[in-house]
């Protein structure tokens, strides 16, 4: 995808070639725009062998050590996990960026798995769920001390981990930890302009939000649906202000608020009322998709497609495939589609 | 630009503070491991290649109690609290309870976690065991309890955990002699301290 500084330049040469502005102007103006901010592929690379590092660490402390006694492993198992975080304050210090990212990303999966040798290697009882919600708390702390994207993508991650590994099932109704953490990485994603927090922090919003509804009934998520509403309204001005990030989440919004309403009416199936809630939940889907061609957000559109078809299947499904009547909503449908499209293009002419 | 100069420090900082919480927990569990009460409890070797993976001793806290013995009370719905009684030379489930206090007037120490029980009637048709005299068929009932405290694996060496092994094969199904050595806190948690397999106990050390 062409960055602002590229289409700005192919802008310059049209309105150069139009004499909208000033040959002499176009250096100046390139000048003052900054280059966004690429990753080389050798970057990248290095990156991915940072990651790949630590994950054979944690499998190499896995292994079983007979030979060493068990406070050496404690300290080796301490000592790896403060030299990665020392060497992450180095980089920070020696303005290494990526570094310091990558170095408290690994830290962050070290003390995870440090968490748990340490509980094997002196025999402590203790529930998994617990192991990873401290995991996720001390990669949280690491993303927060060191400015670090990987380490804040891990704490998210353990953090949803620990969720599904409670004693509860998926949809008992708890509120759960990633309930509020998902809300503080997508915050934090855009503050910090990282669009890789922002594409985890997304989807555990929509999770987040939609498993651990405390009180699991129809108004409740009405109100989810409207809580995520209220947050692609707020990303989508964050989008168009050209922040990293959230576009993802915008996307996500969408999606989290088409999947509450649909939850909302599950159990309306067969019911005048339900028949009013599926043709509500088709409105909204072709709302997003209108919406999704405006911004020109593939993502917020294909949420709405996906919508769409899942509100046609809905309502195929209440009414017993019977075919008529199904001709009947959707030609209804059709028509106020058609009349809304219709409106809204008048408006536009005459405005 | 300039990095701040905070940045290093407080990485630095963080990197300390949860190594150091690390190894407070370490300390704080072995001195909860040391000031609580020891029991015993039992282990069945049911097979005991089975009771082994990896370099770690898989520990299933079960006993079957004697024929004619009945399930204790309060493990039929939702259980917190175990409730423990002295049987001659180890611990065994007096009972369970939703909380504390009703499992200490079931046993005189209570633990936190769940079991469950089984009661097995023999086949008809069987005969009493050995030296036993006729009975009817409910007195031979024979209870099973299965408890679950968060101790399920001993970790040791693989030298020792095939000594374990062995020493599990050689038990056999006479009764209960192994057993795993647990401390129960202030707490009410069970902190694993040992297992004692036929007689031979092997305690976790620091070494």
């Amino acid at each position: 995808m062409a960055g602002y500084k590229a289409r700005l330049q192919d802008d310059l040469d049209r309105w150069i070639a139009e004499g909208l502005v000033p040959p002499a102007s176009r250096e100046p103006i390139l000048a003052g725009v900054a280059e966004s901010r690429r990753i080389d592929a050798g970057a990248a690379l290095a990156v991915m062998g940072a990651l790949l590092a630590g994950l054979a660490a944690i499998a190499f402390i896995a292994a079983t050590w007979d030979a060493i006694p068990r406070l050496a492993r404690f300290a080796l198992v301490i000592a790896v996990f403060l030299g990665v975080s020392l060497a992450g304050a180095a980089a920070a210090a020696r303005r290494r960026p990526l570094t310091r990212d990558a170095l408290l990303g690994v830290a962050s999966l070290l003390y995870a798995g440090a968490i748990g040798l340490t509980g094997q290697i002196f025999d402590i009882a203790g529930d998994p769920q617990a192991a990873l919600y401290g995991s996720g708390v001390a990669a949280a702390a690491l993303a927060l001390a060191g400015r670090s994207v990987f380490a804040a993508v891990a704490a998210v991650a353990l953090i949803a981990l620990g969720d599904v590994n409670g004693p509860a099932a998926l949809f008992a109704g708890e509120l759960r930890w990633l309930a509020f953490a998902a809300p503080l990485a997508a915050g934090l994603a855009l503050f910090w302009r990282a669009a890789p927090l922002a594409h985890i922090a997304g989807p555990a919003l929509v999770a987040g939000w939609l498993f651990a509804t405390p009180e699991p009934e129809r108004a409740v998520f009405l109100a989810t649906s409207l809580a995520f509403a209220l947050v692609a309204l707020l990303t989508r001005l964050a989008s168009e202000r050209e922040m990293r990030g959230a576009g993802a989440l915008y996307a996500w919004a969408i999606v989290g608020a088409l999947a509450a309403f649909a939850v909302s009416g599950l159990d309306l199936s067969e019911t005048a009322l339900g028949l009013g809630h599926r043709l509500a939940w088709l409105a909204l889907a072709c709302g997003a998709v209108a919406l999704g061609l405006h911004d020109r957000a593939g993502a917020v559109t294909a949420a709405g497609v996906i919508g769409g078809v899942a509100a046609v299947s809905a309502i195929l499904f209440d009414l017993g495939l019977g075919l008529m009547t199904a001709a009947g909503v959707f030609a209804g449908c059709a028509i106020a589609a058609l009349v809304a499209g219709g409106l809204l293009r008048r408006r536009r002419r005459a405005a | 630009m300039t990095a701040p100069r905070a940045l290093p420090v407080r990485i630095a900082l963080a990197g300390l503070v949860l190594s150091a919480a690390l190894i407070g927990l370490v300390i704080r569990e072995d001195r909860a491991r040391a000031t609580g009460q020891e029991v015993r409890l039992a282990m069945e070797a049911i097979d005991p290649r089975s009771l082994l993976s990896g370099h770690y001793a898989a520990l299933r806290l079960t006993e079957t109690g004697p024929e004619g013995a009945t399930c204790p009370p309060g493990l039929a719905g939702a259980v917190e609290w175990i409730a423990l009684a002295p049987r001659g030379d180890h611990h065994g489930v007096a009972g369970g309870a939703t909380t504390r206090a009703e499992a200490l007037k079931l046993g005189p120490l209570a633990v936190r976690g769940s079991a469950s029980c089984d009661e097995l009637r023999p086949p008809p048709g069987r005969a009493p065991a050995s030296g036993a005299p006729e009975t009817p068929e409910d007195a031979r009932v024979q209870s099973v309890v299965v408890l679950d405290v968060g101790v399920d694996r001993f970790y040791a060496d693989q030298d020792e955990a095939l000594a374990i092994e062995r020493a599990l094969r050689e038990a056999g199904r006479g009764g209960p002699k192994a057993y795993a050595i647990v401390s129960v806190g202030a707490d009410g948690r069970a902190r694993l301290k040992g297992v004692e397999v036929a007689g031979r106990r092997t305690e976790l050390t620091w070494f």
